[in-house]
């Protein structure tokens, strides 16, 4: 009954709606008069609020890297090497050939030219007029002209052509066949017969080219001389015999082009060949500024030379000399060995090399008081003399050269003692805005029996310093300690600097425009005693940086 | 030039906010204490408001908001100087932070309310929107992104940022009924219509900060979880298709139980919001995780950069971000995901000093994916006669000082008007607090027969 009631109720909700209206008007009432003391519209004007500065301190690393011999050394091109034994010592080895001849610019085959001429006699005109045809053979011998005395016995042809042309005045028409019974491929001689076709005017020419390679010349006639072939010629004419003279003539012109040989045998000729300088760059010292000391106990230089030339030759080294970077000052080696020893390959070793070697170290010549000066440069110059003692038999591949090729070894084993260096780098940074200070960490761990100090120093465009890095003579990076009875470091030399940049020393940062720097290295016992470098020595550099921001 | 599809959608705004039966609201504890009110029920689906019909109010039944950050106040943050003018002070937000902060906000908005007695039975109809937002933060990410990692160095800070947001529509049947002597139960089946969702899972990031070379070791483990967030969610937008046509939908149903073992002593226990939502519709998830090896940042290598022609400075970027990538491993995916609604368990034990007058305690405990935490409540309940009913508690509510809440509810005929917060100091000086929220409204109430409310009757002296 009350559920019915309350539906009733319900159904004629319309008649609450006034009441409904006092109530609500009391909620509202409520809600604002709450609202209105708990919110000031001040809280929300944006205008109000200050601006705010954001100041966080960002710790981040920046660079890191670990540096072993290798990078230290600049071993970064394909004529540097870094040797490492099976104990991880190190040796450098800078690498340069002082010295290449090949054969083919040993003997040049110039183009040879030559031009013969044939008419015909009476009685050949006579034949011509009583057959209408008559055929004559000719033949006679062409010497090729080399330089140097050269002599050619036999040859096989790499590359080459003959160019033939011919020109006839005789108003006939015929043919000409040439053959050169001393050019010889596939067992058949060298031969080809052309057309002479006249067609009412002079002189008929006749030209074509025959390819040279692959034919096996023989330069001998007979075993009888040298550089010389046989070339023959028939040629037969046809027609009328009433104008023809013994005025007319027929002109060969066989003309040798572009020859190059495969195999050669004969005789080069006795050849000077001089003027051929070379310089090796002693990396390490890119950078030395020429102060302190670096020795390296046991450098060497070795000369190395590769001959696969089927002949005798005399090699000199004419100068070897070490040079500053600046090119003023320079120590002559001594210790060179005069001639050098050229071993060559007999005629039962043919397309083999011949080595031979020499070397010079510090038992033999002055290469460790060379070295002592921190060069940059060593300049070799080598002389070569072909045949030196007269006619012989030679043998020429075109693969055959002779090369001499110079090997500087640094074993790293040695001193130094204040060693320095300086580069400068370009510089420009301008990320530092927003920071108000700076905290550079520089934490080193150096595995290398070496101390180090360093400067880096920034300046402007015009190399004014404006702010330095490190105090002058600071040991930056300490050396690591060689275990007692060892030749090893076992423990590696770390420390950790922090520099610290207030807004005015950031300034000077963001105007530099170049890092100047300067190093300096010093091996154990203040540069007195030997140290030795293995390839797992590193010198770990982590940088990092502490910003104090401000942001706005 | 709006088109007609536009003048339809405003329509359809318009007509559902203002004339549909809409009200806003947010739980607030303090109102469990009212048994006037019929959002009671919301506490426990056990409970059987003394009307014997209930309809809710569009728009007026409720509304208000409730908001609680336990991190820091408002005052904490911004602050006004001698000259009115205003300013930031992050570092006193910053040292009123505790080690893990959370930020809540709820709201709820009914669309449809009916409740009717018949016999010992209560059934109840509803259609319920709600929305709700858990935010978790810990201090050092705070200090993190404010201070710099300088002031951490060699510590592991964890920058674990923890989100669970869902926005979702349930339809409601309550019934109860007594199921024994001086025990009465009640359930609330429901089905939830899921809208908008995100949630994070995973332990977070880890950043440290070596204190010798500033290295920079970082592991992440996190999962981010949305739909109906991402671009494909508005293209094409359709107010019918979003407000129905999504396939997020899900199960769930409250429990509850009221038992009166003495005559002056009520105990009440409720498990609400069991169950969970399949979200399917715009599914974009993004995860990072760094268990194939943590990420190490030690700076530019000069090796790799310098010592090689091939890469040049750009390369060298782009090879890094590329290793970040690949080291925390950065996946989007679109596949579904289920998650379980924040169950809450309420325990509340009354204890009637009078007829009228009674004292209760309350316990709140709420399960979020990260973890659980607890309110409590202390409360005085009166009520005078049947027009009046009001409660003070004192709440200590999402692990913040306690504060005094209070609820009135005012019986009309056959309406009522009710106020209810958690912290009423709050309300006025909500800058100061660290929670703030009301909830207030009107409803129809019909066959309790109050006795009316009338103003004192002027008396006309010689009658």
């Amino acid at each position: 009954m009350a559920t019915s009631n309350s539906v009733k109720q319900f159904i004629s909700v319309k008649r609450y709606f006034p009441p409904f209206l006092k109530s609500a008007s009391i909620l509202l009432a409520a809600i604002i008069a709450i609202l209105g003391t708990g919110c000031n519209k001040d809280d929300f004007n944006a205008s109000l609020l200050e601006q705010t500065v954001w100041t966080p301190e960002v710790a981040f690393p920046l660079v890191h890297t670990e540096m072993g011999i290798a990078d230290l050394a600049q071993v970064n091109d394909s004529n540097t090497t870094l040797i490492i034994d099976e104990n991880q010592f190190c040796t450098l080895l800078y690498n340069s050939r002082a010295f290449e001849v090949t054969a083919q610019q040993l003997l040049v085959i110039p183009d040879q030219n030559f031009s013969k001429g044939y008419g015909l006699n009476a009685n050949q005109i006579s034949t011509l007029g009583n057959t209408g045809t008559v055929s004559i053979s000719k033949s006679h011998t062409i010497d090729f002209s080399l330089s140097q005395g050269a002599e050619i016995d036999s040859m096989f042809f790499k590359a080459g052509d003959l160019e033939l042309s011919f020109s006839s005045d005789f108003p006939l028409n015929g043919s000409i066949q040439l053959i050169i019974p001393g050019l010889i491929k596939n067992g058949l001689p060298l031969s080809t017969t052309l057309p002479v076709n006249y067609n009412g005017s002079l002189p008929v020419t006749v030209a074509t080219t025959l390819p040279l390679a692959g034919y096996k010349g023989d330069f001998t006639e007979g075993g009888t001389a040298h550089n010389r072939l046989r070339v023959e010629y028939t040629i037969v004419l046809s027609g009328s015999a009433s104008s023809i003279t013994t005025g007319n003539r027929i002109s060969c012109n066989p003309v040798f082009k572009g020859i190059q040989f495969s195999s050669l045998f004969g005789y080069a000729g006795q050849q000077n060949l001089t003027n051929f300088k070379d310089s090796v760059e002693i990396s390490i010292f890119n950078n030395s500024i020429g102060s302190g000391s670096f020795s390296i106990a046991e450098p060497k230089i070795r000369f190395d030379i590769t001959n696969s030339l089927g002949l005798p030759i005399n090699a000199r080294v004419t100068q070897l000399l070490a040079l500053n970077g600046n090119l003023t000052s320079f120590v002559v080696a001594t210790g060179v060995p005069d001639p050098l020893p050229v071993n060559s390959p007999g005629i039962n070793q043919i397309g083999q090399s011949a080595f031979s070697s020499i070397e010079l170290d510090h038992n033999n010549s002055n290469i460790t008081a060379m070295i002592d000066q921190q060069p940059k440069y060593l300049i070799s110059q080598t002389q070569a003399t072909t045949n030196p003692a007269g006619h012989t038999l030679n043998f020429l591949l075109d693969s055959s050269k002779i090369a001499v090729d110079v090997h500087v070894e640094l074993p790293f084993y040695g001193t130094a003692d204040n060693f320095k260096v300086k580069d400068t780098v370009p510089f420009s940074y301008n990320d530092l805005a927003n920071v108000s200070e700076l905290m550079l960490r520089m934490d080193l761990e150096n595995g290398f029996p070496l101390e180090s100090s360093v400067q880096l120093i920034f300046t402007d465009e015009q190399n004014q310093p404006l702010d330095t890095l490190f105090n002058i003579n600071e040991v930056v990076i300490p050396s690591g300690t060689i275990g007692a009875g060892s030749e090893r470091v076992s423990i590696p030399g770390k420390k950790t600097h922090d520099q610290f940049f207030d807004v005015s020393r950031i300034a000077k940062i963001l105007n530099a425009k170049k890092i100047i720097v300067v190093a300096t290295a010093t091996s154990a016992n203040n540069g007195n005693t030997n140290v030795k470098i293995f390839a797992d020595y590193q010198l770990k550099i982590k940088i990092g940086a502490i910003a104090k921001m401000k942001i706005q | 030039m709006m088109t007609n599809i536009n003048m339809k959608f405003l329509l359809m705004v318009v007509v559902i906010c203002f004339a549909g039966n809409i009200k806003i609201s947010a739980q607030q504890l303090t109102a469990a204490n009212l048994q006037h009110l019929p959002q009671r029920g919301n506490f426990n689906p056990a409970f059987v408001p003394h009307g014997t019909v209930n309809v809710g109010i569009p728009f007026f039944s409720g509304f208000g908001f409730n908001f609680s950050n336990n991190g820091f106040r408002y005052n904490d943050l911004i602050k006004r100087r001698s000259n009115d003018s205003l300013y930031l002070d992050a570092t006193s937000a910053i040292n009123q932070m505790q080690t893990r902060n959370r930020i809540l906000f709820d709201l709820e908005m009914d669309w449809f309310s009916f409740g009717v007695r018949a016999g010992s039975n209560y059934f109840n109809l509803s259609i319920r929107e709600r929305a709700n937002v858990n935010f978790e933060y810990s201090k050092a990410l705070i200090e993190f992104l404010y201070y710099g990692n300088a002031g951490t160095l060699g510590t592991l800070q964890h920058l674990n940022p923890e989100i669970e947001s869902s926005h979702y529509r349930e339809y409601a049947l309550n019934w109860a009924r007594p199921i024994a002597r001086n025990l009465r139960g009640g359930i609330k089946l429901k089905y939830l219509y899921g809208m908008e969702n995100i949630h994070s899972r995973g332990t977070g990031v880890t950043i440290y900060t070596d204190p010798q070379d500033f290295t920079i070791t970082a592991n992440s483990d996190l999962a981010v979880y949305t739909s109906g967030i991402d671009t494909t969610a508005f293209k094409d937008f359709s107010f019918a298709n979003y407000a129905l046509g999504k396939s997020n939908n899900g199960f769930g149903a409250d429990i509850g139980l009221i038992y009166r073992p003495l005559n002056n002593l009520e105990i009440g226990l409720s498990v609400l919001d069991l169950g969970s939502i399949k979200w399917r519709s715009n599914i974009t998830n993004y995860s990072t995780n760094t268990a194939n090896g943590e990420f190490i940042y030690q700076g530019i290598d000069i090796d790799e950069f310098i010592n090689n022609d091939s890469t040049t400075a750009q390369e060298y970027l782009e090879n890094l971000a590329d290793s970040i990538y690949t080291t925390f491993d950065v996946q989007t995916s679109h596949e579904s995901y289920k998650t379980v609604l924040p169950r809450q368990i309420l325990l509340n034990a009354s204890y009637y000093v009078a007829s009228n007058y009674k004292i209760g305690v309350m316990i709140r405990n709420k399960k979020q994916s990260s973890g659980s935490y607890t309110d409590y409540q202390l409360s005085f309940t009166g009520a005078t006669k049947s027009w009046l009913n009001y409660t003070i508690a004192l709440n200590k509510i999402n692990q913040t000082p306690a504060t005094m809440g209070a609820g009135i509810v005012l019986n009309f005929k056959n309406d009522q008007v009710y106020f209810v917060s958690d912290n009423v100091p709050g309300l006025f000086n909500w800058k100061n607090s660290f929670n703030t929220g009301f909830r207030a409204g009107i409803n129809f109430v019909f066959g309790r027969n109050p006795k009316p409310v009338t103003p004192p009757q002027p008396t006309i002296p010689g009658t």
